[in-house]
């Protein structure tokens, strides 16, 4: 049985290698040493990999499972498919507010979205958990630490139009 | 050097010195749980600190924070699957699955029981091995240490699939992690190496977002999937009773405890080696300590000894990573190269000075990291039951909390959202290598050891060209690399055999 999800990533790293290989072949001698020589075992194996995965051989099906972390498998597919695509969601859904609101107040607005969405939790959890949240923030990063945080784009805007100080 | 060894005890218990060890260990205590935030980096943030202290101050709270960072981040890798330091991913690998079984609390047993012995070896380690280890440090050049390097790839490599084809995507996913080392400017000629102009990517990818996203975003995403408590549905009890048992299992394997710990020390004393690459060889070593193939498979699903050797290697190469630090002022890993600085901001000066002058601080160095560990684990072991807890915690209650320190704890790597992006594409890309079977520990492995590699080949090929390949060394480790990929094979052969006899007898 042909494993296509195996032979689209030893393709991709075809590719990849093979692109910074091509590259570093323009770089003098000494920065192109380390990724043409790596860039090439990366090739070759990854070479194999993709034709073992193609000829679908037993070994390669049976025996390919990695030593590692596991994904759950007593979730239905789809099922599963969905809650992953939904989980992806949310992540990007919190860095986009970082990225538009900036931290300090990206936390509470995503706790709360997330904990009454998404975890369908009450009004009571979803706000002591976001302010539990922000005050671990900024107790711990902006006050002990005292890391500089960017402010957000809407915040860098608003300041570029003269509306906020 | 009999009073200089007491004299160094009776110095960490003057009031001050103790004072300053135990608020350094507290703060190790908290950066070793909180993901991202790292034993090098707090020590950074803490230098300014020190300028006011005396050695005898600053150096118990520089080093009783550092070396507690590994004991406590193993509580996190195992309850939540995020490494809390870098050094501690390994034990993520069955710390984890346990904690998943509802076995929290025996891992953590283990992993404290072992750290602290493991910090015991590394401390006595140090004490005894100032005087002879200069000769084997300067033996190795940079051919040799290239090897290592290569040894220490093949050996993760090796032991992180099964059968040929787990060979293969070892080797590869540590090809992968050296290439991805290789993005910003090149140290030798300067070069901008696939930064696609961005000057975010000058400095290369950092190592936090990396790991963070590679090793954490596939877990919050299970999590999500899973919509149970990171212990899913076991009785609540049964979470916390193991600790007891924990601690009996590092007795009960006390001698693989033993073996690691060493394991540990010696790669702490080479430069730059450090703490990543212990954990995974001691991983590999435990691993390699299993009787027969079903034991063998059971590592990476929840098998206790998968987290002694890590948590003592860990732990371990601290005492040993001073050696080259204190006694030739070649730091051996990021967390000795600052505090290094800081020997020279309390006006020491590493090197003969320190094994002959200030020999009485020297040995209170060694002293510190017995303390420290003891109390800390004692604290830990005081309220594991407490912190077990938190596995039975619903995963849409926790999964924000680990996406904020994620998100955070890439974000203070350079203090950039670049640092966000790379570590959501480092999630993707460990997503992937999940879903399709390809070992991470592998690619972290080179992404580390990616710049070292690099240096060392360089200057292997600059002052010998071709040549260092046939340095009687450089041979003997290579045969040795050959050796640990093969070994594997040759032993399930065996094992498979073994027991087909058995079977055949009744």
């Amino acid at each position: 049985m042909r494993q296509w999800g195996s032979i689209s990533m030893g393709l991709a790293m075809m590719v990849i290698t093979a692109w910074m290989v091509i590259t570093a072949l323009d770089w003098p001698f000494r920065a192109a040493l380390f990724p043409v020589v790596i860039g090439i075992s990366v090739f070759l194996m990854a070479s194999t990999d993709v034709l073992i995965s193609f000829l679908g051989r037993k070994e390669a099906s049976l025996q390919q499972s990695s030593i590692d972390f596991q994904l759950t498998k007593d979730v239905e597919r789809e099922v599963a498919t969905s809650r992953t695509l939904w989980t992806v969601f949310w992540i990007f859904v919190f860095f986009l507010l970082i990225l538009l609101l900036g931290f300090q107040l990206s936390i509470p607005i995503f706790f709360i979205l997330f904990l009454k969405i998404k975890g369908r939790e009450g009004w009571g959890i979803s706000i002591g958990l976001a302010v539990l949240a922000w005050v671990s923030f900024y107790g711990l990063f902006v006050l002990i630490l005292d890391t500089v945080f960017i402010e957000g784009w809407i915040q860098q805007g608003l300041k570029a139009l003269g509306v906020v100080g | 050097m009999l009073d200089a060894f007491i004299g160094g005890l009776l110095l960490v218990f003057q009031w001050e010195s103790f004072l300053y060890l135990l608020i350094g260990a507290t703060i190790g205590f908290g950066v070793g749980i909180l993901p991202g935030l790292g034993g090098g980096e707090t020590l950074a943030l803490m230098m300014p600190f020190i300028y006011k202290m005396t050695p005898e101050q600053g150096l118990p709270f520089l080093l009783g924070m550092h070396s507690v960072v590994a004991t406590t981040g193993d509580i996190t890798s195992i309850l939540f699957g995020i490494p809390g330091e870098s050094t501690t991913v390994a034990t993520i690998v069955d710390g984890y699955p346990m904690a998943k079984k509802g076995e929290a609390g025996r891992a953590l047993g283990a992993s404290l029981m072992s750290s602290l012995i493991g910090a015991l070896i590394g401390a006595g380690f140090l004490a005894v091995s100032i005087p002879i280890v200069r000769p084997l440090v300067l033996a190795f050049g940079s051919p040799e240490m290239f090897m290592v390097i290569i040894l220490g790839l093949t050996c993760i490599s090796t032991l992180s699939g099964h059968g040929k084809r787990g060979l293969l995507r070892g080797l590869l996913a540590g090809g992968f992690g050296f290439l991805c080392s290789m993005v910003g400017q090149d140290r030798q000629a300067g070069i901008l190496r696939f930064s696609f102009d961005s000057l975010y990517l000058m400095n290369g990818l950092p190592m936090v977002p990396v790991m963070l996203g590679l090793f954490a975003l596939p877990e919050i995403i299970d999590l999500s999937v899973q919509e149970t408590s990171i212990a899913r549905s076991l009785p609540q009890g049964k979470v916390s009773k193991g600790v007891r048992e924990g601690v009996k299992d590092t007795f009960r394997h006390f001698w693989l405890t033993v073996r690691c710990s060493i394991i540990g020390s010696f790669i702490g004393i080479m430069p730059g080696l450090g703490g990543s690459v212990a954990q995974w060889v001691s991983y590999a070593h435990a691993k390699q300590s299993a009787k027969t193939l079903e034991e063998r498979e059971g590592f990476g699903k929840g098998d206790i000894r998968g987290v002694l050797g890590p948590g003592a290697a860990n732990n371990s190469k601290e005492g040993a990573n001073l050696i080259p630090t204190v006694a030739f002022g070649i730091p051996g890993s990021v967390g000795m190269a600052i505090l290094l600085g800081a020997f020279f901001l309390l006006g020491l000066v590493p090197g003969p000075d320190m094994l002959t002058k200030h020999l009485t601080l020297t040995f209170s160095m060694v002293w510190t990291i017995v303390v420290a560990n003891i109390i800390v684990v004692a604290v830990s072991l005081l309220f594991i039951n407490r912190i077990a807890n938190l596995t039975m915690i619903r995963g849409n209650l926790l999964i924000p909390f680990i996406l904020l320190l994620c998100l955070i704890g890439s974000y203070t790597a350079s203090k950039h959202m670049g640092d966000l992006i790379v570590m959501l594409v480092s999630g993707g890309v460990g997503y992937l290598m999940v879903r399709f079977n390809w070992p991470r520990p592998p690619f972290i492995l080179g992404f580390i050891l990616g710049p070292l590699a690099e240096t060392y080949l360089y200057a292997a090929m600059a002052r010998y060209k071709a040549a260092w390949l046939f340095r009687p060394k450089v041979i003997v480790i290579l045969i040795l690399a050959i050796a640990a990929a093969v070994y594997p094979f040759v032993q399930e052969k065996r094992l498979a055999r073994k027991e087909a006899r058995n079977e055949a007898m009744g």
